[in-house]
């Protein structure tokens, strides 16, 4: 019965729950709870599916009641095992593979944009490089060691310093708080589910949140006005023609953002993060309460 | 505006100006090529040149080869093609497939959203008017 029920619940997880929660706008009013949410949900579903297969699979694992089982169980019951294991297997691998990835990636860009980078005057901050570039491009490289804020003359010229200021405040918050470590999970998380289950809107919405609570830290410090400026002028910047057409759904989102009551509400805050905390717990419960009482 | 630091990053521009004279140079250099042309106008020891064209090597931004007893540096890419790699994964990062080696600002949008957000920044502007009147 339990193995069902956390069969069902990973399913959920896996499928219509993204669907739904995606909906739920409110969520961008308090950014960092919704991060949590969907961090919550990934936990949920992977305890629910490894935690199904170990139930389903446990007779195997005791010898007595395996004696009693016909051999095509037995191969069911494994195969179920052999499932579960795979999940894990690859989830772990992914987790590693995309954090290797990433990183040799961003260590080489920061090595060559540390070489075409403009000489240091000493008034910019140790990560900051500007790139003598007529197109505008502003990002961050974060890292444990050595970070990069990467501008470009274009950018410099694109904007006043008040948003040039709300840019960096920005891309200094991503660095702080390491949104790329989330991203990163939720990356190999989706890539370690079969493509037939997985959903790619909790990548998708955790990168939208990541950036309004940098954009939350740049408001504390600019106000929106300044930050909303900069957005509207480097979104709309010339792209060139190689470009891929990738979709800033975000940026609109971003700015329509600012545009509303910003203050935080705690209630609502409070509230996702008991969904999330007994969207943890629920599977977890199940779990022990079936294993501890036979 | 941004903060001050005192240090000037002195390995950042050694390295700099490593590269600036292996891309300069018609031909792949040996160190003592390369240690000649800068001690032109500064004190540098040969040793350091040469731990500097190490660490590049490592960097994967130098390649090496051999010549009888010596070693020859040669940049891997030519300055341009390295611009070039630089703004097209500044520029590319958003795509959903590949893991995204950096967090950009925000991406290009189409002119239609472009517009939106230009109505949606008045409707910033206008609320900040209302908070602060002049």
């Amino acid at each position: 019965m339990a193995a069902i029920v956390l069969a069902v619940l990973g399913l959920v997880l896996a499928g219509p729950g993204p669907l739904w929660v995606d909906r739920w706008h409110f969520l961008h009013r308090v950014p960092r709870a919704a991060v949590v949410l969907w961090q919550a949900g990934a936990v949920a579903a992977l305890v629910s599916v490894v935690g199904a297969g170990l139930l389903v699979a446990v007779p195997v694992l005791r010898w007595e009641e395996m004696a009693t089982l016909s051999g095509g169980e037995v191969g069911l019951y494994a195969m179920v095992l052999v499932f579960t294991a795979v999940v894990v297997v690859r989830l772990v691998w992914s987790l590693v593979a995309v954090a290797r990835g990433t990183g040799s990636r961003r260590r080489r860009h920061r090595a060559a944009v540390d070489l075409l980078a403009r000489p240091g005057d000493p008034l910019t901050p140790p990560g900051l490089r500007v790139l003598a570039e007529q197109l505008p491009v502003a990002y961050c490289l974060p890292a444990l060691r050595g970070s990069r804020v990467v501008l470009s003359e274009g950018t410099l010229s694109r904007l006043r310093p008040d948003e040039l200021r709300a840019v960096v405040e920005h891309e200094s918050a991503h660095v702080r708080a390491r949104h790329d470590v989330v991203l990163d999970t939720f990356t190999a998380l989706h890539r370690a589910f079969p493509i037939a289950v997985r959903s790619e809107l909790p990548a998708v919405q955790c990168r939208l949140l990541v950036e309004m609570l940098a954009d939350d830290a740049a408001c504390r410090v600019t106000g929106p006005v300044p930050l909303a400026r900069a957005l509207v002028s480097l979104a709309g910047a010339p792209k060139p023609a190689w470009a891929l057409g990738v979709a800033g759904t975000g940026a609109l989102v971003r700015v329509a953002r600012l545009a509303q009551d910003s203050r935080p509400s705690r209630a609502l805050a409070a509230a996702v993060y008991l969904l999330a905390g007994g969207l943890v717990l629920f599977p977890v419960l199940v779990l022990t309460a079936d294993l501890l009482v036979p | 505006m941004l903060g001050h630091t005192g240090c000037v990053n002195t390995l950042g521009d050694l390295e700099r100006s490593v590269m600036e004279r292996l891309w300069g140079a018609p031909e792949p250099q040996s160190v003592r090529e390369v240690h000649l042309a800068l001690t032109q106008d500064r004190e540098l020891a040969y040793t350091t040149v040469m731990t500097v064209l190490e660490r590049l090597a490592k960097k994967g931004l130098v390649r090496r080869e051999r010549e009888g007893r010596a070693y020859l540096y040669l940049p891997e890419r030519t300055r341009d093609e390295l611009v070039a790699d630089v703004m097209h994964t500044a520029l590319e990062s958003n795509a959903d497939d590949r893991t995204a080696a950096l967090v950009a600002f925000v991406s290009r949008v189409s002119p239609a959203e472009a517009s939106a957000m230009r109505e949606a920044l008045a409707r910033v502007e206008s609320r900040q008017d209302e908070d602060e009147p002049r």
